[in-house]
């Protein structure tokens, strides 16, 4: 199963430890408040919402590396918008993988 | 000296710093504004008076979408001579469409690929530059 690593953001980056450490921390910022937009959405079922949310999610799950997982949101996000949720499970065990890497 | 004075448009922090960056290694001649979402984008554009020329806009954002962004500057004397360039996910047909319709000067499809992307990125600043000045 892939893991998330930093090998895309390295390419971005390059030799910039900087420019890495700046996107590093944005993910850490954004990441948790955007899962935690998306359970509660999906909790109620607002559908565009959590689409929206996804939307977002998608960007740092491809950005993580995580080619399968970008697939899979990208899938996901269209589903959402004809309200169905049939890809939530896998979707959420790729962001739970991703919050132990980040270790927020 | 002419710069480009360009203003980006996107939600996504991270797809804004590696525009910047893309440009920084471009090195070439650019003023860099930018904005989260189309509302946004409209205060940078009247509330500075800044003359821009060439904005270059996602279309998934909150607030105001780049289609709205579309419309309300093509709908507007000040600021429909401005080129839109569009650069999203989106990639099916109607939506490409309705960015034409709604006046953008091109669309491109943000590649997930970083080299292909930056190519893009550099194309499109490389054109506009010769065709502004």
């Amino acid at each position: 199963m892939e893991q998330p690593n930093l090998s895309f953001i390295k390419e971005i980056t390059g030799n910039d430890n900087q420019f890495q450490e700046s996107i590093l921390l944005i993910l850490k910022k954004e990441f948790p408040e955007e899962k935690e937009a998306y359970l509660k959405n999906i909790s109620a079922l607002n559908f565009k919402a959590a689409a929206d949310d996804v939307h977002k999610l998608k960007h740092k799950i491809c950005l993580l590396n995580l080619s399968i997982g970008c697939e899979l949101a990208t899938q996901y996000e269209k589903d959402l918008k004809k309200e169905n949720i049939e890809l939530h499970k896998e979707f959420v065990q790729i962001l739970n993988k991703i919050h132990v890497y980040l270790n927020i | 000296m002419n710069y480009l004075s360009i203003l980006f448009v996107d939600d996504d922090e991270i797809e804004r710093l590696k525009f910047k960056k893309i440009c920084q290694e471009f090195n070439a001649n650019y003023t860099i504004a930018e904005a989260p979402n189309g509302k946004k984008a409209l205060e940078e554009i009247y509330k500075k008076n800044i003359s821009f020329n060439l904005i270059l806009t996602d279309l998934n954002m909150p607030v105001m979408d780049g289609f709205q962004l579309l419309e309300n500057l093509t709908n507007n004397a000040y600021t429909k001579d401005i080129p839109v360039v569009i650069l999203s996910s989106l990639e099916d047909k109607k939506n490409i469409q309705n960015c034409y319709d709604l006046g953008a000067r091109s669309y491109f499809k943000k590649s997930k690929e970083f080299s292909i992307h930056k190519d893009n990125i550099i194309s499109i600043l490389d054109y506009w530059q010769k065709v502004v000045f």
